[in-house]
């Protein structure tokens, strides 16, 4: 499960208009906007797509000009141990 | 196991907390100053393993492997904030397909070149590489080996890199990536400062008033320092932002003034801009006199390609870089040819863009950064159009102060801090230093302790030529560290293939992955990456930074610098040198290139007791001396007082990284102005002291064509480039499952009419070929990359459709850095 802190830069003019439609994709909620045009967005996986999609979805949202993120945590991966021991594989995972 | 909602809820805040604190933002419910408190988790700086922007990342580890990260508040690169790659790059070390054990190519038990790879010892490995080589120094000698490296390594993986093959192998056949990326820079800066790396930094950002790309596609490509562009455009009051590439990418968004220009005509854009100055009398006729001198440059010069190749026989002069004085007039004579009329219609950029662009640089009351990547770098005239931006620069007097700033921007961690200033080129030194000039290897030789005379003179074989080589039978012996220069070179199908896979040569590549490169090797040996050693980076902005060792690599994978210095332990310098050489320094007998070059008494000067408590650090374990600590110091010999002054080690340990030259414990800024540079002499205001008179040099240099245009049959230009998402060849962010979904395959960009034209919709698969060969794709006529028509753009991040296939090996003949963005290219429906 991933959750990411994003520091988003929109457009002024355009930025209630962003606002809207950010809040109505699951998986974002937005924290924090100031007059400048910066939101504090908080993106979550959904079931149907992954946290980092919706990242790349909000660069389509008119108005916005940047996203980058300033905490991420994957809770699951946590639980995972090293495998130090594991055997190496010959091929790419990718043919 | 499920997180619960209320964790889920806490996790939020956090992340809401962290963003609102990092961008100084205020959050309801007082939340904005909370601390993150994770249990068990540590954290540690270092910077991100990706870009040359040289983020610092906070990296946090539980159980020996690493699980979360958050930008650093306290970086000034980044203040807090990361790029979508940046924030996956913990799990760039947990591929799937990590490399953990030493494979060689065998059947029957034995090497062959035509086998399959089979897993062995690092004993077994490094006898038969030692093997190979013992026999290409004898009936080759020193010129038969080589070695493609990094701006990836670590700084002291270069520098124990370039001392292995420049006074152990006696060879300078030693070329980084960083040839494909920052060659042209380089020689921009030598030819018109003297001296390397930009003279300005990031504060620029916040300071200018106008920026503008040239060939670069920030938005994507460096995002942090697109972030702060853009907060200084949303805040500043008449700030502007005017983008120039060869078709509309995500940049265009923010610009003020976005202009597409046809493929090369960025000469004349620059020229024009000199001649605009120069015509409305905003000359700064001051500066000019004081601090600079005009030349003209050779023409004519080729595309360093092949000698024999008809292009490089029909050249005039070619490789000339040779420069003539000319007067002032000469000069504005020179540029008057580029008038406005004719440089819209050569440049397809409407003239009223053109002149609005002009004026930013020739109004005295508007700072004016430039910043560039690869559409200058990666261009048959990239340094002379590094050298024409300059220019404009120096014409105005518009540099080395805050806001006033020509930017070259970098596109590896360490390309500057690595490749550039440690000196992994085939040319080079630490420092600047080159091989050509006697004092300079003089120098090298002291401070290294080997025999006067050790260092050749000759200038070996740079990146492309390398691959010539290995395809002519020449190189022999190769190894390829930190770099997937298989799937990075051009022309991979009639140089790079067939030279990795002649039978005469002896392939090793060492890298976390089984990258394309791996995989056309003889010998792979799996590599400890990031944070799995200690290391040291150099980022675009002359910042030096280092971060410990957190975690332990898989399996047997061993770090760049263990193997580079295990493997100088098998030869004798009577192997290595040859005999005749040896009897000249008769001390020297019986020692094997370990002991010359690592046990000098300066490289294990540290001892163990000096590493940090509580940080493994497994290279220093290993040797028995805290041989980073030693490898860097010796190293920093060379540029103090010499410009490229380095603090002490321990000092960047304690820091987010300092901006040399470092004197007296304070970093540097803007170089060459005085009271920001500790080199300029009071009373002088600027000197370029790269150079003995202390001038820089305007270059002028006119519009020449590229080697090959779209013509009848291949009617297409052909541009390569990147995409947020993935970093370089993908090695690494096709490696984490989010950055691979959000962007799997490559596609191919190319303007809807292009594609009506040839019957092809949005999504359909395609076949691209170019004179080399062809790939399959899918065409997309939206998205991110608008493109003009008569012109297709490919990412090169995806290894199922090897884009340089299709590019042709042109070079800079100065530079010798390929151009990737313009060959001539078909499309067909596949």
């Amino acid at each position: 499960m991933n959750i990411c802190g994003c520091l988003t830069h929109v457009s002024p003019a355009q930025a209630d208009a962003a606002a809207l439609v950010m809040n109505e994709i699951p998986g974002v909620e937005v924290h924090a906007q100031t007059a400048e045009g910066r939101f504090v967005v908080v993106v979550e996986d959904t079931p149907a797509r992954l946290a980092s999609e919706i990242i790349m979805d909000l660069h389509q949202i008119p108005g916005v000009l940047s996203v980058t993120l300033t905490y991420h945590h994957f809770e699951d991966i946590a639980d995972n141990v090293s495998r130090p021991d594991a055997p190496s594989q010959t091929t790419s995972r990718r043919p | 196991m499920t997180t619960s909602e209320s964790r889920r809820t806490f996790l939020k805040a956090s992340a809401a907390a962290a963003t609102a604190s990092a961008a100084g933002i205020p959050l309801a419910g007082g939340q904005a100053n909370a601390q993150i408190g994770i249990p068990d988790i540590s954290w540690d700086k270092a910077p991100c393993r990706f870009c040359g922007t040289g983020c610092t990342v906070l990296v946090g580890t539980k159980n020996g492997r690493v699980v979360a990260t958050q930008g650093d508040p306290k970086a000034e690169v980044n203040r807090g904030l990361n790029c979508v790659k940046g924030y996956f790059l913990s799990k760039i070390m947990y591929g799937e397909d990590r490399l953990t054990q030493p494979m060689l190519r065998m059947r029957d038990g034995k090497y062959a070149k035509d086998g399959e790879f089979e897993p062995i010892s690092w004993d077994d490995a490094f006898d038969i590489m030692a093997e190979k080589w013992k026999e290409t120094l004898k009936n080759k000698g020193p010129e038969g080996v080589g070695m493609f490296g990094s701006g990836q390594w670590t700084v002291w993986e270069g520098y124990a890199a370039s001392k292995l093959m420049k006074a152990g192998f006696r060879s300078n056949n030693i070329d980084p990536n960083a040839r494909h990326c920052m060659a042209s820079a380089v020689v921009g800066f030598m030819r018109t400062f003297g001296i390397d790396e930009p003279m300005g930094c990031y504060d620029d950002l916040e300071a200018a008033d106008t920026f503008v790309l040239w060939g670069s596609n920030m938005a994507e490509m460096h995002p942090i320092l697109w972030s702060r562009l853009t907060d200084t455009r949303l805040t500043k009051e008449g700030c502007e932002v005017h983008v120039l590439s060869t078709f509309e990418h995500r940049s265009f968004e923010l610009a003020d003034n976005g202009m597409v220009f046809n493929p090369q005509t960025d000469l004349a854009i620059l020229n024009y801009i000199a001649n605009h100055i120069i015509q409305t009398g905003a000359v700064n006729e001051e500066f000019l006199s004081k601090h600079v001198n005009i030349t003209k440059t050779d023409t004519d010069i080729g595309f360093g390609l092949r000698d024999d190749n008809p292009l490089q026989e029909a050249a005039a002069n070619p490789n000339s870089g040779k420069l003539t004085e000319i007067s002032f007039d000469e000069y504005a004579e020179s540029v008057k040819p580029y008038t406005l009329e004719y440089t819209a219609e050569l440049s397809g950029v409407p003239a009223e863009k053109l002149e609005h662009l002009a004026q930013q640089y020739a109004d005295p009351n508007r700072k004016v950064m430039s910043l560039w990547t690869m559409g200058f770098n990666q261009h048959t005239r990239g340094s002379w159009v590094n050298s024409l931006m300059y220019n404009v620069h120096l014409l105005t007097g518009k540099i080395s102060e805050p806001g006033n700033s020509p930017f070259s921007l970098t596109g590896q961690p360490s390309a500057c801090g690595t490749a550039r200033e440690v000196g992994t080129f085939a040319h080079r030194l630490p420092a600047d230093y080159v091989v050509t000039n006697p004092e300079h290897r003089a120098k090298a030789e002291k401070i290294w302790k080997v025999p006067a005379g050790t260092i050749p003179e000759k200038v070996g074989f740079h990146a492309v030529q390398q691959n010539r080589m290995l395809n002519d039978g020449v190189l022999n012996a190769y190894w390829v560290q930190c770099t997937n220069n298989m799937q990075a070179a051009p022309n991979m199908n009639q140089e790079g293939w067939p030279g990795y896979r002649n039978p005469d040569n002896f392939i090793t590549v060492s890298d976390p992955y089984p990258t394309v490169t791996a995989m056309s090797a003889d010998l792979i040996l799996p590599t400890a990456m990031w944070v799995e050693k200690e290391g040291c980076y150099g980022n675009a902005e002359r910042r030096t930074q280092m971060w410990r060792q957190q975690v332990h690599a898989p399996g047997d994978a061993k770090s760049d610098l263990w193997q580079l210095m295990e493997f100088s332990k098998r030869f004798t310098v009577e192997e290595a040198w040859g005999e005749d050489f040896v009897a000249t320094a008769p001390e020297m007998a019986g020692k094997t290139l370990y002991e010359v070059l690592y046990n000098n008494g300066n490289v294990d000067k540290f001892p163990l007791s000096e590493i940090q408590p509580g940080h493994p650090n497994d290279d220093a374990n290993h040797f028995g001396f805290y041989v980073q600590k030693g490898l860097f110091e010796e190293y920093a010999e060379f540029g103090r007082g010499h410009g490229h002054d380095l603090a002490p080690f321990e000092r960047y340990h304690e820091e987010r990284g300092l901006r040399w030259p470092v004197v007296d414990g304070k970093e540097t800024l803007w170089r060459y102005r005085e009271g920001s540079d500790p080199y300029v002499e009071a009373g002088s205001e600027v000197q370029f002291y790269g150079f003995p008179d202390k001038k820089a040099k305007i270059i002028f240099a006119p519009y020449e064509a590229p080697p090959e245009m779209p013509d009848e049959e291949y009617d297409l230009w052909f541009c390569t480039g990147r995409v947020l998402e993935h970093w370089h060849s993908g090695s690494m962010t096709r490696r984490v499952p989010e950055l691979h979904r959000s962007f799997p395959l490559a596609v191919i960009y190319m303007h809807p009419e292009d594609a009506a034209a040839r019957d092809l919709r949005h999504g359909q698969e395609i076949k691209v070929s170019t004179r080399r060969g062809e790939v399959t794709s899918r065409v997309s006529t939206k998205g991110r990359n608008k493109v003009p028509k008569g012109l297709i753009f490919m990412p090169w991040f995806d290894e199922g459709q090897l884009t340089n296939k299709l590019t042709l090996d042109a070079t800079c003949p100065l530079s010798k850095q390929t151009d990737f963005k313009k060959c001539a290219c078909k499309v067909e429906r596949a």
